[in-house]
Formats: C-alpha cells, structure tokens, sequence
C-alpha cells in the first residue's frame, strides 16, 4: 500500500512537468552574471577584424590588416618573443621545482603544515606588492633589466600552482607501485621516471599549461620590472592603449586570448579546473 | 667514489631525502618573495625623499600618509570602491558558485571554464574589453541609442562606475573558486535530510546550505577585499585619472616621484592589510586546511 | 642453511613501538607464514625485510649476508603487494620484464624470460595486456610472474590472496603451493588468515602487538599452542575456567565448582602448580555428545543443554551450556551417521583430555 501511494506521488517522468519559475528565474540570473564575465573578454575579437583605423563597435567592413601589422611589426614581434620566452622559462623553472616540493610533501613530516603555507604564499599576496617587493631588490643582484628577473617573479606564481597541481596528481598514486619499481632494483630517479611521472603525466602537462598562461598573461609585476628591452605583450598592449585605441591593440588582444584560451581548453581536457578550488 | 657516496645517503635517509627535495623551492620562496618583501618594509623606515634614502629609522612616511588629507584621501577612495565591488561580488560569485556546485558532468564544467576565462586573461585585455563596451560610442551607448531611449551616448567610462563594473568582474572569479570549494563540499545528505523533514527548497537553502557555506562567504569576502585593495591596473585604466587609489599613488611614487620609501610605507600598510585578511581566512579555513 | 634471519629488530612510527624485538631464523626453501591480526606488526616486518622501511633496532641478514642499511634495490628480494600493484600505464611485459630491464639485461632476453614466467604462471600469450584488462586472480599471477622473474634470495607475500573473490582465492592457495614446490624459493608470506596459513605453511610465526608470540609447525600451531593468545586465536576454542585442585606425576585436576572438575594430562609447555587459576581450551570439533541417558561414567563428561543450533553447511554449531554454568560450542560435521539433537535437549558432553590445553593465567 504504501509503496504504491508513494510511486502515484511522485510526477513521472513522461509527464508533462510544471515550469519551475524560481529555477528558472536563477538560471538566467546566472547566465546574465556568466556573460558579464566572459563578453568583455570575447567581445575584444570581433574588434580586430574592421577595415577602419580606430576600433568601433559594430566593426566596419572585415580585413586581417590589423594582424598583418602585428606579425609584420618588429616592435610587437619583439614583445611577442618576449612573452614567449619568458613563459616558456618559467614553465619549466616552476616545474622544476614544482615536482621535488611535491614528492617530498607527500609524507608527513613535522612542519608539512607551516611550509605549505609558505610555498603558497606568493599565490595570495597581491602581485602589486610582489612586483614592488622585487623593484627593489632586483638591481641588488645585477638582474634588473633581464629576463630572469621577469621570470623570478612569474615562477613565484608557477610554483605554487604547479605544487597544488602535481600534489592532486600525486595523491590519486599507490605508493606501492614506487615501492614494487625499488624491491625490483630501481633508485629513486629511475622510480620517478619509470613509474610515477607516466603516472601523473596529466597533471604535469596541466601544470606546464597553467604556468605558461599566467606567465603569458601577467601584467603587473611585469610593468614595475620590464625595461624596453624585455617588454611583454600585455605590457605593449598597455603602453598602446594608453595613448591611442588603434585596431592593432585588439589585433595583439586577440592574439593573447586565442593562445590562452586554446590552453585553457586543452587545461580542460587534461584534469579540468577543479584542482583551482580543492 | 664521491658521486657514489652522495647517491647512497641520498637514498638511504628518507629524510635527508626530503630536505633535499625541499632545499631549492623554499631557497628560491626565501630569496625572491619573503626577502624582498621584508626589505621593502624596512625601506618605508629610511628617511628620505625622491631619488634619495639612507639607512636608518623614522615614521614620517606613515605619518605622512595618515596626516596629509590627500594621501589619506587616496585610502578612503579605495576603500569607498572596496564597499561598492564586494556586496556585488559575494552575491553574483554566490550564485554563479550555487549554479555550478550543483551542475554535473559537462555543463559544469563549461560554467567552470566560463568563470576561469576572465580569471586568466591578462587585466590588460580586459580593460580594453570594457572600453569597447562603455566607451562613448561603444556597444552598450550604441544599443542605447538604437533603442530611442537615450538621444545621447551616456558618459560610463572614466568614471568610477567603470572602475566598479570591472572590478566586480575580475574579483567574481576568484570568489567564485573560493565558494565552489566549500558548496561543493557539502555533504548532499544534509540536504536531503533536511527534504526528508519537510523543508521546501527555499528553506532548505536558508536553513542549511547556506549555513554550511559560511566559511566560503568569508573566505569569498577576504578575497575580494584584498583584491580590491590591490588591484592596481583597473582604477588606472577606466578610472577619471582624477581620483588615485593606493595602487596608483605607490606607483606614482615609484616610477614617477621616485620617492621610494613613501611608495614602500604604502605598500608596507596593503601587505599589513593583507596579512590580516589572510590570518582572518585562515582561521576560518583552518579545519579544510588541515585536511 | 639460514635463507633470512631477524635479529631483534624494532621499528617505531612515532612513540608506538610497531614492531618490537622480533628475532625469527626462516630455513632455505622454506614456506613461511606470518600471521597475525591486523596492526600486529606483521606487514611492518615483511616492509623492514624488503627494505621499504627503516629498522630503529636490531640486523637484517639474508643468506648471511647484512642487509639492514641496503636500500630494497640492492637486497635481491621480491615483494608481491597486496593489491599486486602492477604498473597500470604499462603491458603485462613491460610489467614482468621491469626488473630485468633494471638490470640492464638485454631486450631479447628479457622477452625470452618474460615469455617463459608466462608460462610457468599460466598465461601464454597475455604479453601485450594492460594490468587494467586482466581479472583479479590473472592480475595476480602476473603480479607473481612479476617476483619470480627475478629469481630472488626471498620472495616476499604482503596478503595476496585478500583482494581475490572466495573462489579464486582456494584456487590461487594451490597453485602458489604448487609453485613454490616447483621452484623451491624461500618465501614470506603475511596473511591475516589463518586457514589460509594452517593451510599453506610449512612454518608459521603468529604476531600479537609488535612481537612475535611463537614459531612452530601448522600442526603444532593449532593443537599445541603455547601461548593464550594463540589458543585463543587459533581455531576455534572453547575456553573454561578454573582452579588446579590436585597435581600428580601424570594428571592434572581443574575444579570449576564443588562437584565438577576435568583430569587433564601434565605438560611441560604449560606447567602448573596447585592453586593456580587456569584456562582449559579445548577444539570445538574436538568435544563429543553423548545422549543424556548413556551410561559413560568416568571423568570430563558433563551434563548439559542444548541452547541453540547454527546450521553451517558443513556442520551444525551447537551452544550447549553445562551444568558448571559455562556454554561451550561444538562444530558437528552433518553426516549421516551423527546422532540429531533439537534444542532444548539434555546430552552429556565428553572433553578429551588429550586435546584439552591447560593454560596458567596471567597475574
């Protein structure tokens, strides 16, 4: 009896449902706050294809001239280089030492707490203080004016992302695998290459991702550290729009969000954002 | 021989072993981050001026800053544009974070990608974003006029409207990962108890998950507090360039006025602020952290 | 000659002293089990043995050689893990050849003995498989294939029958017997089980707490334990108490109370002393039933009542309680010819002096 009544209760599924207006009044709620989060970003495209020499909206007419200028200008080819190298080198300095932190982190030990903190600290503390904090310091060391000093500080962002990323990845790894790689007669590096790092390839490719986009896109503490010699993109995307609103800028915007966004996709694919807020 | 000896004690010692493996990311934390910092607070303490410091001891740079009405205007105005951002970010990054804690599968992570997209693009690219929508013939004064309400374009940039509007936007995504972590932390079998009992969707929410999700809220709050402190590149590019936050005024110290220990006693006030935000989120994430 | 002997070893996680003052000698060829309950200490001596942890205390020596400092790779040892941890990103081959590949042995070598362990485990032609596609009991095999491949001084079993379903787990028990009497390897083997141990051991070393309770034999292990625990975690045993009333050269009487009391041979394992409190233990298969009418007479027979009957399949659990007041069980195989009681019913109870274990108590 009572299982029939409750199975009569229920509304089934080929039932024609009532409009759930709460529900749908927050979905488009959110839906409104998600394109006012991602339109300002995309609409920046559009903008780079006009045939006109200032960026209106609608764009008039459609050309690629506007890319043709800024593959074809050494200035923003030289920014463009810049930013190359500079991501790529943090990349792999961040995960150079992404990857000991993280393997060393994976047993307790006393003070795992206190030095956690403080490999994740540069990823709370605002850039601003970050970039002045190494303004200073920077010339004391004879690096003002290079690219290390650039990728110093982008590093301060790739270590502790890289860390959170290799970390998840390293938690989900049965140590026994490791330990069966050392009773069958290998050291510690060849366990590493051999067994875990196939192992966490995913997270070790997301990471070297992550990195390269923040370093890509990092603005702050590159202006207080670029010199002309070492300027990056966003820093010439800058320097551009402030004196004038020439196509070209949206052109090199362009540039930018297609490379971070076809990252971020890819980002996706591997292990997905979750590890952003685990 | 030696080679040999280093690799025996190497895999002998496991602690060794973690030192070892520990020594260089926290040389380099030290040298590049906790160094650096500590030597601009010690630098707000030098007497001097524009292009010139020495070592030593004084408080005038704060003193400077608290008693001269200017200086001290720029902290009030960052904290008017703090008052404004956050309300908006902890209710927009609330909902977004609700939708996506509850989506499953590929819309979820859609949403997901959606919020990350602002959070990566670099500020700069943003900022021209915004231009192109507030600018006087931009896309929202052109969709204005298209529709003969207005017969002029509305003034929406240079102003502090614009610095709000894209403030909120670029905060929500780190308020977002704040709050999705902790709604998605919620055992689902609350909810459903609290269903089983009798509660209605709505007093559901207001009952239980939004108790629950009080460590995000004020995890969410900190965050957009310090973000809104800090952020230096928004005020500056669709700010009136009347008005300076304390980001702009430390970096018109530094690169403009030179006066490099009145910049870092600025600075040296937004890194004690931070701190304390932080100590504050801290506290209450101290039970996931030690997860 | 000695295959692996432990001297005194110790091993403390924090202030808990896991593993303390274990001292055992395990023959050449030997099978042997280490069987305890878990958090004895047992899987953290077969990990010291492998080199996987770090002693705090005592030696480690593999056919007389001093292996207590040597990392695992250079101890010549192979460890079947519990979840037979095969490396998932690689093939059945990769997998099995992975030591040898160590070795710097050359590719066709390895193929060639890779090809041949698949044999000897039963899995010709699986080379290319990944771990993921295989069952459990073939995972094991491999995992085992794995170990053998490398011939080691000692192989090493961390529980790697427990993942397995019932049925594959018997069938896994005789075929590793069987391997290993082909082969002849010293081999460790920690288990939980003890049928599994009573059945596969030539020797076994129980566990309780960090140290070792006691070596012997299968046989000796199950009807002659040494120790309390071992009576009481072997087997199933009915345990009463009770009080030495009268000793002589040969017997032995317990009083329970005024009017009954067993004669129970003298040890020389377990001596007693008149007024000493005991435990008598005795098999539950070991107990026969009479009826309540039958003219037995003579000493250890008791009255008593049947409380409850479990039907097992293979044998019928009774509860009987005594007239001393204590219930004891009695597993009764279900053959025809064993006489049916229903509960409720009066019966006397014969305790065999020859299988009753007279235990002394601890102060």
């Amino acid at each position: 009896m009572q299982a029939s009544e409750n199975q009569s209760g229920k509304p089934s599924g080929s039932r024609q449902m009532p409009i759930d207006w709460p529900d749908v009044g927050f979905k488009v709620f959110c839906f409104v706050i998600l394109a006012y989060l991602v339109l300002p970003v995309i609409m920046v495209i559009p903008t780079a294809f006009t045939e006109s020499v200032r960026i209106t909206f609608p764009p008039q007419g459609f050309s690629l001239k506007w890319f043709q200028k800024f593959f074809t200008n050494p200035l923003w080819l030289n920014a463009f280089k810049n930013s190359l190298i500079i991501a790529v080198s943090t990349c792999v300095i961040s995960i150079g030492l992404a990857i000991p932190t993280s393997l060393a982190f994976r047993k307790r030990f006393p003070g795992k707490f206190t030095l956690r903190l403080i490999i994740l600290m540069p990823w709370f503390v605002p850039e601003i203080l970050i970039g002045i904090g190494l303004l200073m310091f920077v010339p004391k060391i004879g690096l003002y004016g290079n690219y290390l000093s650039v990728i110093i500080a982008h590093t301060l962002w790739g270590l502790p992302i890289s860390f959170l990323i290799i970390s998840t990845g390293l938690n989900s790894v049965d140590p026994a695998l490791e330990e069966a790689a050392q009773t069958m007669g290998s050291n510690s590096l060849r366990v590493f290459f051999e067994v875990t790092a196939p192992l966490i390839k995913n997270a070790l490719v997301s990471a070297v991702l992550f990195c390269f986009v923040l370093s890509f896109n990092e603005f702050v503490m590159s202006y207080f550290l670029c010199t002309p010699d070492i300027m990056t993109l966003p820093i010439n995307i800058w320097s551009m729009l402030r004196t004038g609103f020439s196509p070209i800028v949206a052109a090199s915007s362009t540039v930018v969000i297609l490379i971070t966004l076809g990252e971020l996709v890819l980002i996706s694919r591997f292990i997905g954002f979750q590890t952003l807020y685990k | 021989m030696l080679k040999q000896k280093i690799a025996d004690l190497l895999e002998k010692s496991t602690a060794y072993n973690r030192y070892f493996l520990l020594a260089p990311p926290l040389l380099f934390i030290a040298a590049f981050f906790i160094i650096p910092i500590f030597w601009m607070i010690r630098i707000s303490f030098y007497p001097g001026g524009s292009f010139e410091y020495e070592p030593g001891f004084t408080l005038q740079h704060y003193l400077r800053f608290f008693l001269d009405p200017y200086y001290l205007g720029t902290a009030l105005y960052t904290l008017k544009i703090t008052m404004l951002v956050t309300p908006f970010v902890i209710v927009f990054s609330y909902a977004v974070s609700y939708l996506i804690a509850t989506s499953t599968g590929k819309k979820g992570a859609i949403y997901l990608m959606l919020i990350v997209t602002p959070l990566f693009t670099t500020e700069v690219v943003r900022a021209l974003g915004f231009k192109i929508f507030l600018a006087k013939h931009g896309i929202i004064n052109t969709i204005l006029l298209a529709t003969g309400l207005f017969d002029e374009p509305l003034q929406l940039i240079y102003n502090d409207f614009a610095i709000v509007v894209a403030l909120i936007h670029s905060i929500i995504p780190y308020a977002c990962l704040v709050l999705i972590g902790v709604l998605v932390g919620i055992d689902k079998s609350y909810l459903e108890a609290a269903k089983t009992m009798g509660a209605g969707r709505i007093k559901t929410f207001w009952h239980v998950t939004l108790p629950l999700s009080i460590p995000g809220l004020s995890g969410a709050l900190v965050v957009s507090i310090i973000w809104c402190l800090s952020i230096y590149s928004i005020p500056e590019f669709l700010g009136s360039g009347a008005k300076y936050t304390m980001t702009m005024l430390i970096e018109e110290q530094i690169l403009s006025v030179f006066n490099w220990p009145f910049a870092d006693a600025v600075a040296a006030i937004l890194v004690f602020l931070t701190v304390v935000g932080l100590a504050v989120s801290f506290k209450f994430s101290e039970k996931k952290e030690f997860k | 000659m000695t295959a692996l002997q432990l001297e005194k070893i110790d091993k403390y996680f924090g202030k808990t002293k896991a593993v303390d003052g274990v001292s055992l000698e395990v023959q050449e060829n030997e099978m042997f089990f280490l069987l305890g309950t878990s958090g004895c200490g047992k899987t953290t001596t077969l990990r010291m043995i492998a080199g996987l942890e770090q002693v705090d205390g005592g030696a480690i020596r593999i056919k007389g050689r001093d292996v207590t400092r040597l990392t695992p790779q250079k101890r010549q040892i192979a460890l079947v893990f519990q979840n037979w941890a095969l490396f998932p990103h690689k093939t059945i081959r990769d997998n099995i050849g992975f030591g040898l590949k160590m070795q710097k042995q050359p590719k066709t070598d390895i193929d060639a003995q890779v090809e041949n362990m698949l044999q000897v485990v039963g899995l010709p032609g699986f080379e290319d498989r990944l771990p993921g596609q295989l069952s459990g009991g073939q995972q094991q095999r491999v995992a085992l294939a794995r170990a053998l491949v490398l011939n080691p001084n000692l192989l090493l079993l961390d529980e790697p029958l427990s993942n397995l379903d019932l049925n594959t787990r018997l069938r896994m028990r005789s075929e590793l017997v069987e391997v290993h009497r082909r082969l002849g390897l010293t081999t460790i083997f920690v288990t939980h089980d003890q049928t599994e141990a009573l059945a596969m051991a030539d020797r076994i070393a129980l566990m309780e707490d960090g140290k070792l309770l006691e070596v012997g034999t299968p046989h000796e292990i199950y009807e002659s334990p040494h120790t309390e625990f071992t009576a009481r975690f072997i087997g199933e045993k009915n345990s009463l108490q009770g009080t030495v009333s009268a000793v002589s050269d040969t017997e032995q009487q317990v009083r329970f109370n005024e009017d009954s009391y067993l004669s129970v041979p003298v040890s020389s394992k377990h001596p007693v002393q008149e007024g000493d409190r005991v435990t008598v233990f005795i098999n539950a298969e070991k107990i026969r039933f009479f009826k309540a009418d039958a003219d037995t007479g003579g000493d250890n027979y008791f009255q008593g009542t049947v409380e409850n009957i479990m039907y097992l399949g293979t044998s019928n659990k009774y509860s009987v309680k005594l007239q001393t007041g204590e219930t004891i069980v009695h597993d009764q195989q279900t053959t025809q010819d064993a006489p049916k009681y229903e509960k409720g019913d009066r019966l006397q109870v014969h305790l065999d002096p020859a299988h009753c274990i007279c235990i002394k108590e601890k102060q």
